[in-house]
């Protein structure tokens, strides 16, 4: 039998300052990509914010200081467009989470032979947004779609519904769709949560005698719960920004009935090209989601510890 | 030891080999005579389109050896986006396409070069409002690459199938309206007009020969001017119009083609190019077909106006930043003027060609769909393009959007129209 040497685990401080300046240089790369794809965003928007800056307007650009903050507090499509974005991201979370957590429940009660049907669940997902959009744009069609052609068959309307059209149903659709696309990303999580249950406590809890409302209540839901918390806070984040799937479906109408925060950022800035008040709404934008992102973190952190 | 060697050896026999390949390709390579054009445009981007795009241009670089033309295909919604966000990073291309208010947004933004004093006696043989609409603070910007004014098309067929005069398009709105009654009363599965009513600055553009014939100017001698009992009419009939099925709300021009193609339209608003998206759409339809199916006239007038026609012209600019304008002008003249350019891209694409009297030289333009376009060409009537028309389409076709789609009074539409608009043009 051959005895190793113990291995050298404490290092002199020549070698230690080595290994920082190495990890330093391999990590320097990343950072000054980093840098310049979102720091240097970030600080610019800062400073536009500052400005009245409009791109068509090139002789009227002037430092305003907070003054870009000061009408956004008086601009009602500002407000308007929040509300609705608030509205559509708890909708959609909502639903989302219930139908996810719906999915995986049924898909992990399926035999082995009927894996791939998972698989297929998470089909709408990896969708790109702007196929999406497109394909709920033609299903939702006045004329052609199926929706309308579905619902007349099955009678529940009496006739050809301007889904997209329509101030109170153009919402809805958009929501549709974007749950149809997000609900994959909540199977996935809860499918991972389900997994880790252990076949020990299972067992157990059935011998007890519960079953179905009990078994899902008393085991499955204390499992779940980190991952519930943690997924509908990455979808809260997701779906705040979203922008793609509303675009290709409404642009923002009906009457701005779609017009969330990102599609308003994206209207005024891109459209109207108000830079500066653009910046203004995106700061503000950014405040939220960094809200978000560290009520995310922090739930992360306290869910490790538990 | 052996191999650090042959390594060595072999870099420094790929670094001669480079060196003497880029040697041999002689001074010209670093001579720096032949320029590249960067043209901006979304017919390149266009399937159908793109192989015409690249045959003109491949016609037009054998002819101009020292001169490269490279296609940097945009989406046409995004395109004045593109363009803006391009040049305000500092990489404004040589040549691009534009259309509708951004000549107006572009040299507000003073992004373009002024072709005031260009060939003045070249200028003049182009359709004058085609150089109107290349124009604005009565300085030319663009040549016009196309004359596309937008009319009434009708379907002959489905008129003479429904029991109408297939040889009496309406010429007032409300002829159009009895007409579309008649239609639907005797083909309910007919769509009686196809009109653009979506939230975007082109829904305006749409739009406006409609609400010039209510009389009806949101935008009057640069104020806003929503609030009044003709815009209130107009909003009445487009309300009319959704709530009685004549159309369907909320579509883009080019969405009704479909139907057109399918023969179950009635009426459109639209250019000459519809011809040949038409025709894309549905093989089966020939020229003879196409012909003797659609006619063409102005668009219908109403109480306030007679007939008139919308604009959709596209043009050609160059921008003050490019350090090839001598090359680009040559480019954009090539395009508008040569015959070349204009039978093998502008005629297949159902454009007309901006300079007058083509008509004469081209048998492809005498057919009834362009010839009937261009009777109608000197009854456009534009909106009012400037830097504020971006800022203002929002609040002119929400209100729209809300005419048609709630049963708030239409005269509270048109008073909120009048106060966005108000907030727009005080900024």
């Amino acid at each position: 039998m051959v005895v190793l040497p113990p291995v050298q685990t404490r290092r002199g401080p020549a070698a230690r300052r080595r290994a920082r300046t190495l990890a330093a240089l391999f990590l320097a790369p990343a950072f000054v990509i980093m840098g310049y794809v979102v720091a240097y965003p970030l600080l610019r928007t800062f400073w536009l914010s500052l400005f009245h800056m409009e791109l068509t307007d090139p002789d009227h650009q002037a430092f305003v200081g907070l003054g870009n903050f000061l009408t956004l507090g008086r601009d009602a499509a500002f407000w308007q467009s929040l509300t609705k974005t608030v509205l559509f991201t708890s909708i959609s979370v909502a639903a989302s989470f219930a139908f996810g957590l719906g999915f995986a429940l049924l898909a992990g009660g399926l035999p082995e032979r009927f894996a791939a049907v998972r698989g297929l669940m998470l089909v709408p997902w990896v969708t790109p947004a702007v196929v999406v959009g497109f394909l709920f744009l033609y299903m939702f069609d006045q004329e052609t779609g199926v929706a309308n052609l579905l619902l007349l068959h099955l009678h529940v309307i009496p006739h050809r519904l301007a889904w997209l059209s329509d101030a109170t149903l153009a919402p809805a659709a958009v929501i549709v769709a974007n749950v149809w696309s997000q609900t994959p990303f909540f199977v996935l999580m809860f499918t991972a949560g389900l997994t880790a249950i252990p076949a020990a406590q299972r067992e157990a809890i059935r011998i007890d005698g519960a079953r179905g409302w009990a078994e899902f209540r008393h085991l499955t839901l204390p499992y779940l719960r980190h991952i519930m918390v943690i997924a509908s806070l990455i979808a809260i984040i997701n779906n705040f920004s979203s922008f793609t799937v509303i675009w290709t479906m409404t642009q923002g109408g009906p009457i701005y009935a779609t017009t969330t925060l990102a599609v308003h950022i994206y209207r005024v800035a891109f459209q109207q090209f108000k830079f500066g008040y653009g910046a203004a709404m995106g700061v503000v934008w950014m405040l939220v989601l960094l809200v978000l992102s560290v009520i995310y973190i922090r739930t992360l952190q306290r869910e490790a510890l538990t | 030891m052996g191999i650090k060697r042959a390594w060595k050896a072999g870099t420094v026999a790929l670094g001669l080999a480079g060196a003497l390949t880029v040697g041999y390709a002689g001074p010209s390579s670093f001579a720096a005579t032949e320029v590249t054009i960067r043209f901006v445009n979304w017919e390149s981007g266009d399937h159908t389109e793109k192989p015409w795009v690249d045959d003109i241009e491949a016609r037009f670089m054998k002819d101009n050896p020292g001169i490269r033309i490279k296609d940097e295909p945009v989406d046409f919604s995004g395109h004045l986006h593109q363009l803006v966000t391009e040049c305000a990073a500092g990489d404004c291309p040589d040549v691009a396409e534009a259309q509708g208010n951004d000549i107006a947004s572009l040299a507000s933004a003073k992004l373009l070069r002024s072709l005031d004093g260009y060939d003045k006696a070249f200028v003049g043989t182009l359709y004058p409002t085609t150089v109107d609409r290349a124009t604005f603070n009565h300085i030319l910007y663009g040549l016009p690459w196309g004359f596309d004014p937008i009319g009434f098309l009708y379907n002959k067929e489905l008129m003479k199938k429904v029991g109408l005069d297939p040889n009496a398009p309406p010429k007032t709105i409300a002829e159009a309206m009895r007409a579309i009654a008649t239609a639907k009363q005797n083909d309910p599965e007919s769509i009686g007009i196809g009109i653009d009513t979506t939230l975007r600055d082109f829904g305006v553009d749409a739009e406006w020969p409609y609400m010039h014939a209510f009389g009806a100017e949101p935008i009057k001698n640069g104020k806003p001017d929503a609030d009044t009992p003709q815009m209130r009419a107009y909003l009445e009939w487009v309300r009319a119009l959704i709530k009685n099925g004549y159309t369907l709300p909320g579509k883009k021009m080019g969405q009704f083609r479909i139907f057109a193609a399918q023969g179950r339209l009635l009426f459109l608003e639209d250019g000459p190019y519809f011809k040949s998206v038409v025709q894309g759409m549905n093989g089966a339809l020939t020229d003879e077909k196409l012909y003797a199916a659609w006619g063409v006239t102005a668009i219908p007038g109403g109480p306030a106006s007679g007939p008139s026609a919308g604009s959709s012209d596209h043009q050609t600019v160059t921008f003050a930043g490019s350090k090839n304008q001598a090359a680009a002008l040559k480019f954009m003249r090539y395009l508008v003027a040569d015959e070349y350019a204009i039978r093998n891209f502008l005629i297949r694409n159902g454009d007309l060609p901006a300079v007058q009297g083509m008509e004469r030289k081209i048998p492809e333009l005498n057919n009834p769909i362009a010839l009937g376009f261009l009777k109608i060409g000197g009854l456009v009537v534009a909106p009012p393009y400037g830097p504020k028309y971006e800022q203002a389409y929002p609040p002119i076709m929400s209100n729209v959007q809300r005419a048609y789609s709630t049963n708030d009074p239409v005269a509270e539409i048109a008073r909120a129209m009048q106060t966005q608009l108000l907030d727009v043009f005080s900024k």
